[in-house]
């Protein structure tokens, strides 16, 4: 058996069902145009099939003398053999001991794998192992043109898909050149890479899709799949079982010789999501503001001497006037949705809690009606909550705006990011007491800078800064805060 | 700028002449070069010109021509000195690569060799095996040696006069068979940059890569391919070491083929670098393997119809681009 097939290695060819477009599976012989054992020249039309779109002739990809397989109504798998071209007239079937191994079920277990090594032009380029021969040129191409290589023919030496093939797809592959049709597979054959790194990441399995490209040499590396794999087994060592490894964004490749690692889990991966995705997918940007606290810093000096125990905070002052300032705003008291800006009805101001190991964002409610006392004593409850990690689901959720203050730690301003889905965060300065000049007299004045970040998509500066004069105003007259409104 | 057709041969003692003239320290040694002129009259009537003591006939001893450049050089001189063929450089090795290209290094740069060694190359006189080598290939793969190989007079003339004006050893390689080649050269002194490649025929189907003989050999082969529809862009190299790799690189990106063309033999030869340097820098532009083209693995014969065999040729040259650039006539393409 062995032996008769290497001389049919020699003698015959295969001739294959050929694949005519993306969506073919099988074709269906409607006739043979040559009879058996009849010569054909390359480029004679051999037989006529019909596939599910199309009636077409096939033409002969090798001179030699046709030997049919495929019964005329008989279907037949796109690559699947339906006849041989062999070299002589005589080695026809049934007349020879090789021809019975021909019209034996399955020829092509036996034969396949060393014919094709031996093909000059086939109407298929998949060689052994399924992998397609073509040339870096054509690879290249068609990751650049989006078409699928696999529906292409070879013309290049060895039935070698070319760089032309790719530019001359017929229409059939052209079809998945709509940028919209993106598929995997066209990204797996685009993915640039080194001959080494493609036998490693077939080897083991790697997708070269997922590796990052070599920065210099614009290719995917052998090197870039083996950290990309070490990578992997890294992150499967290291990761928590089965109580699970968070929901946070990829993680970045570890830099080299880190001191320590920390993973991205549970509230910091929360956070580093959040404010990831908040940077990302809105408009954000910062203005400052100065604002003057004197009124503000008598106002508390005078209620701690009446009344220590309760007297409440800077911060608790901002937050009431916030809250009645996003009620005179509601431009800032809202939040971008698929539909649009929604304008919230209620106002509920989030206040940043620093944690040892994180930060926390509990929410007051009612701001903009709460009086200076309530919001104090939230304020107090809801930070000493946090610390503890008593807070409730009910004391996190629905803020409409958030207030975060780093005045405590010597800061000025910086560039808050709004904590999604809000449309805007103030930032709290530390208070300062400068040197001013008013009119020709020089004199002290107390005051601390605003620093309010908001989504331009759904606010412009000046409303931004408008609102932000609101709070200003606000703070200059703190005896206003202190009385709780009624709900409009 | 005056022109006159001249001979690559006169080109080259033309370089050497105006360099003689415009620098007393420039001065000419080796075989037969004085009263002779040398054997390819490349050094015709410098002797007569310049005197004796500028140029020097000297015993047959390659070490010790080499040496007493080194020396020159070394004491600031500005030396030319040759091999009058290209197989005695093998005499001279220790000197050329254990000396004159490893000094500037050994001194931390402190010495200054500006010495030009011409020889004279490749086969096409049926100067039999020991007469007829192309032994570039083991000339760049020094380090600190710079070599050219002229295909023309133009270059010839510029290239020379850029090596006489290197302060670093150059190797000037001349073609026997293209002593006599002539064409348009200007009067007046020029140089032709090194490690500066030259287009010398542009096309967009492949690139043929080649330099002094064969380059004019893939001219011809270029012009009949013309006619066939297949368009080679030739491409000189002039400057073996360094290699102008950018502008193969850039030109193979283009054509998507190349075909690397010399008079060496093929094994080791410059076409292995070539090819090399291609597939590094340009593999994912490739539709077919480099071809490299070269003479076969063997000494050159001293018979003319088995030399004429041995050395590539175009119709040689013209059938490796067809089948780097064939397509199969494929059926069943498409619906």
């Amino acid at each position: 058996m062995s032996l008769h097939a290497r001389s049919l290695v020699l003698v015959a060819r295969e001739f294959r069902m050929p694949k005519l477009g993306l969506t073919m599976e099988e074709g269906t012989i409607v006739e043979w145009l040559v009879a058996r054992g009849e010569r054909v020249e390359i480029g004679d039309p051999v037989l006529s099939i019909e596939t599910d779109k199309v009636e077409t002739e096939v033409e002969a990809s090798a001179p030699g003398w046709l030997h049919q397989v495929g019964d005329v109504g008989s279907t037949h798998a796109c690559g699947s053999i339906i006849g041989w071209l062999a070299d002589s007239a005589d080695e026809t079937p049934g007349h020879s001991g090789i021809s019975g191994t021909m019209g034996s079920a399955q020829p092509e277990l036996a034969l396949t794998d060393t014919i094709s090594s031996v093909l000059i032009a086939s109407t298929n380029p998949v060689i052994d192992g399924g992998r397609i021969r073509s040339s870096p040129n054509a690879r290249r191409l068609a990751g650049e043109l989006r078409v699928d290589i696999r529906t292409l023919t070879g013309s290049g030496p060895m039935g070698r898909i070319i760089g032309a093939d790719v530019l001359e797809a017929p229409p059939s592959a052209a079809s998945s050149r709509a940028p919209d049709r993106a598929t995997p597979l066209v990204e797996a054959v685009s993915a640039r890479a080194t001959g080494a790194a493609r036998i490693l990441a077939d080897l083991l399995g790697v997708d070269l899709a997922h590796v990052a490209p070599d920065p210099i040499e614009q290719r995917v590396t052998r090197e870039g799949v083996a950290a990309h794999v070490r990578r992997l087994l890294a992150s499967i060592e290291a990761a928590p079982r089965p109580s699970g490894p968070s929901d946070t964004s990829a993680p970045l490749p570890p830099t080299e010789a880190p001191a320590a690692v920390r993973r991205l889990t549970g509230m910091r991966g929360t956070i580093a999501k959040r404010m990831h995705a908040s940077l990302t997918e809105m408009a954000q940007l910062t203005l400052t503001m100065h604002a003057d606290v004197a009124a503000v810093l008598a106002h508390r000096s005078a209620w701690r001497e009446r009344e220590p125990r309760s007297t409440p905070g800077i911060t608790d002052y901002v937050i009431a006037a916030v809250g009645r300032a996003l009620r005179q705003h509601p431009a800032m008291n809202a939040t971008v949705t698929q539909d649009g800006i929604v304008q919230l009805a209620d106002v509920h101001v989030g206040l940043a809690v620093a944690l040892r190991d994180g930060l926390l964002v509990p929410v007051i409610r009612h701001a903009d009606r709460a009086g200076l006392v309530a919001i104090s004593a939230e304020s107090r409850r809801l930070a000493a909550a946090a610390r503890q990690a008593a807070l409730g689901p009910d004391d996190m959720a629905g803020g409409t705006f958030s207030v975060s203050t780093l005045g405590a730690f010597g800061v000025d301003s910086f560039t808050p990011i709004i904590n999604p889905p809000n449309v805007g965060i103030l930032g709290v300065g530390r208070v300062r007491h400068d040197i001013v000049l008013d009119g020709d007299r020089v004199t002290t004045a107390a005051g601390m800078t605003l620093s309010l970040t908001w989504d331009h998509r759904a606010l412009d500066g000046v409303p931004a800064a408008a609102f932000c004069r609101s709070i200003v105003e606000g703070l200059a007259a703190p005896a206003d805060l202190v009385y709780p409104r009624s709900a409009r | 700028m005056a022109e006159r057709r001249i001979s690559y041969g006169a080109a080259f003692n033309e370089a050497v002449r105006q360099a003689m003239e415009s620098d007393p320290d420039v001065f000419c040694a080796g075989e037969d070069i004085g009263a002779f002129g040398g054997v390819f009259a490349t050094y015709a009537g410098l002797q007569a010109q310049f005197g004796r003591e500028r140029v020097v006939d000297t015993p047959i001893s390659e070490q010790a021509i080499v040496g007493l450049g080194i020396g020159a050089a070394v004491t600031g001189l500005r030396p030319i000195v040759d091999l009058m063929f290209m197989d005695f450089i093998c005499v001279a090795m220790d000197q050329i690569v254990n000396q004159a290209a490893k000094l500037k290094y050994m001194f931390g740069g402190t010495a200054t060799l500006p010495l030009t060694i011409t020889t004279a190359g490749g086969a096409g006189l049926s100067a039999a095996a020991q007469h007829s080598q192309s032994l570039e290939a083991i000339l760049c793969h020094v380090p600190g040696l710079k070599v050219v190989f002229p295909s023309n007079p133009y270059d010839m003339k510029g290239l020379m006069t850029a090596c006489i004006m290197d302060d670093n050893p150059t190797v000037m390689i001349k073609h026997k068979r293209l002593i006599g080649m002539k064409a348009m050269v200007p009067e007046e002194p020029y140089s032709v940059p090194l490690g500066v490649a030259r287009i010398a025929r542009p096309g967009s189907h492949v690139t043929v890569v080649s330099y002094g003989r064969m380059l004019n050999e893939s001219l011809v082969a270029a012009e009949q391919l013309a006619t066939e529809g297949i368009e080679c862009e030739v491409i000189d190299l002039r400057t073996l070491q360094p290699l102008d790799t950018a502008t193969i690189v850039e030109s193979v990106r283009r054509t998507n083929h190349a075909v690397v063309v010399h008079e060496a033999v093929r094994f080791g030869g410059l076409g292995a670098e070539i090819a090399s340097q291609i597939q590094e820098e340009a593999f994912d532009y490739l539709d077919a393997p480099v071809a490299r083209i070269g003479a076969p693995f063997s000494p050159v014969p001293f018979s003319p119809a088995l030399e004429q065999h041995y050395v590539p040729d175009a119709p040689r040259i013209a059938a490796a681009v067809r089948d780097v650039v064939a397509r199969a006539i494929v059926g069943a393409r498409g619906t």
